[in-house]
């Protein structure tokens, strides 16, 4: 059977409106696996793969209230998969030129900071973005991290000392907000 | 400028100028689920033919590379630095794609050789740090042995995730015209390296080869010659054994622990679970470990659980502190070396299986246990997509 033709035949409703999800959350769920391990291909292997298991699930994941919680959730679970990295690495090793790397382009205290924040252990780096790159409320990371709120906070509170740590003087001083400190 | 909103301002900007998209997400998910819609009627289907997998199955666990294709008259290509040469048809070009990193074209195809997707070539990368199996566990591996003796493990990618940039990500083309790309990742030994406190560093090393394909025709065309190209690379000089020293001193117990990083692993779609973990290294003189480690699968009562493969043993073999698991390594993740076990548990998400606890014991009595993943069915847990296909629930050391 002609391919193009048995994937025109499944275009329903419910098709139609992933379309639409996947219009809206794709290059979120990119960026977000970008910040997570600082290398735009794998971020790409991702989020497709976060998409692809939304997808498979869509007649389910359609009623929840936020479709793209699942998503993330599952980029999140794919990412901590230990499984998953080597392949994806050796894919781009024999695919792309090592000085194809797309990266950031910072300078002075920023790029101390970017390189701070990809060397924090994952899942303190996982938190921070989460917390600051989608501004999720802690209860929601935790929710996406299946972990309980303080750990979240100590997550969080732990990655900005490091950064603190890194970036020196200028932040030798500063405390930290209420809502980021570590449970006593 | 607090350091929040310098953390919220970088990371803003970190992904500002993103980069065009490689692939085609969209054809990626959309066939990722034609594969569940047929699933039912592939069942029947797979019933009939379940003698012919399995015969084929077993066949395969040991992949065996063509000798067919003549190889007299054919140039040999060698990399001194990287102690590797290899032999490829006279007619064929080599092209350097980047340091340490080259790619095989037949003659009509040696313009797009160094391509993103070439029209089709054999990529090999030299060795570099790293132990073949790594943690490259997630796909269905095959294993198999070069020519040489290297000893490599081969998986063919998903095409879907293959395809290149398009504009309109509408799938239009029939799967012949999708790429294929089959991956190996070979074992080139043990090297050592000066350290700054003049202590050698012995790890193993790998070596990287690919044959990609635009398409399934010429994917057919040149399979055959490129996978015997692939048999004939080998070191220049004998390798060390990556499995390390036996010369050295047998580590004593108290000089190792059991690790675990942490988290749930899975592979096959979600379909397996695997218990993957390493060894921490406590202290003393370099030693060589070698350590055979049983697993058991526990149900709440503390019983065995009945499944074909449990218990299930497996035997590690590498050189401490060489080979650990470093503290500083982050927990959601293992540096890739001889001395990590791992189990895979088929199809563990079956209806009325129990959460299982994974208990590992050592010889000598060393354990660790993990309690395995929630069912997909329990409440507020996160949904891996494992389904249950009616297919039985095994354990097996991995891969």
């Amino acid at each position: 059977m002609d391919q193009a033709a048995h994937i025109g035949r499944e275009m329903t409703d419910d098709h139609r409106e992933f379309l639409d999800f996947f219009a809206d959350e794709f290059w979120s769920l990119r960026r977000v696996g970008f910040l997570l391990t600082g290398d735009w291909g794998e971020a790409e292997e991702l989020a497709q793969e976060a998409m692809a298991r939304t997808f498979a699930a869509w007649s389910r994941v359609r009623g929840y209230d936020r479709p793209a919680a699942f998503a993330r959730r599952v980029l999140l679970n794919r990412h901590r998969s230990l499984l998953r990295r080597t392949i994806v690495e050796a894919r781009h090793l024999l695919a792309h030129r090592t000085d194809e790397r797309h990266e950031p382009t910072f300078s002075g205290d920023d790029l101390v900071l970017w390189q701070a924040l990809r060397r924090l252990p994952a899942r303190q780096r996982t938190a921070l973005v989460l917390r600051y790159y989608l501004d999720l409320p802690e209860a929601e990371v935790a929710r996406q991290l299946g972990v309980p709120v303080g750990t979240v906070k100590s997550l969080v509170h732990r990655g900005l000392h490091r950064l603190r740590e890194r970036l020196g003087a200028t932040y030798a001083s500063e405390r930290l907000t209420s809502n980021t400190e570590a449970e006593a | 400028m607090t350091i929040e909103d310098r953390v919220r301002r970088v990371l803003a900007e970190a992904v500002a100028d993103e980069p065009a998209l490689r692939g085609a997400p969209l054809e990626h998910a959309r066939r990722h689920r034609r594969r569940r819609l047929v699933m039912a009627g592939a069942v029947a289907m797979a019933l009939a033919l379940a003698v012919v997998v399995v015969a084929a199955a077993v066949r395969s666990r040991e992949h065996p590379l063509p000798s067919t294709v003549p190889t007299k008259g054919w140039k040999t290509w060698t990399d001194a630095a990287g102690n590797l040469r290899l032999r490829y048809p006279p007619d064929w070009v080599v092209r350097a794609r980047s340091a340490g990193l080259i790619r095989i074209a037949p003659p009509e195809h040696a313009a797009g050789a160094t391509a993103d997707s070439p029209p089709f070539a054999v990529g090999v990368r030299a060795a570099a740090p790293g132990y073949y199996l790594g943690e490259t566990l997630g796909v269905n591996l095959t294993r198999g042995r070069l020519a040489s003796g290297q000893a490599y493990v081969v998986y063919d990618e998903d095409p879907a995730v293959l395809v290149p940039p398009t504009e309109t990500p509408t799938p239009s083309r029939k799967p012949t015209e999708l790429p294929r790309r089959r991956i190996y990742t070979i074992d080139w030994g043990r090297g050592c390296r000066p350290t700054a406190n003049h202590q050698p560093s012995c790890r193993p090393s790998l070596v990287l080869s690919g044959i990609m394909a635009a398409s399934t025709p010429l994917w057919d065309r040149y399979r055959a010659v490129a996978e015997v190209i692939v048999n004939t690379i080998s070191p220049l000089n004998p390798t060390a054994p990556s499995s390390g020293d036996r010369t050295r001193p047998a580590c004593r117990p108290d000089q190792w622990r059991l690790f675990h990083p942490g988290g749930w692993s899975y592979g096959d779609l979600a379909q397996r679970y695997v218990l993957g973990g390493g060894v921490r290294f406590v202290g003393g003189p370099p030693c060589h470990l070698r350590l055979t480690l049983r697993l058991e699968v526990l149900g709440s009562d503390g019983r065995r659980l009945p499944l074909p493969g449990n218990p299930s043993t497996t035997t590690i073999e590498g050189d401490l502190p060489d080979d650990r698991q470093s503290a500083r390594q982050n927990t959601m993740s293992m540096a890739p070396s001889p001395l990590n076990w791992y189990w895979g548990w088929q199809e563990w998400c079956n209806r009325d299986m129990p959460r299982g606890t994974m208990r590992v014991t050592a010889e000598g009595g060393a354990t660790i246990s993990v309690v395995g993943p929630p069912s997909p069915s329990t409440p507020g847990e996160p949904d891996t997509g494992c389904r249950d296909r009616g297919r039985p629930s095994t354990i097996a050391p991995w891969p």
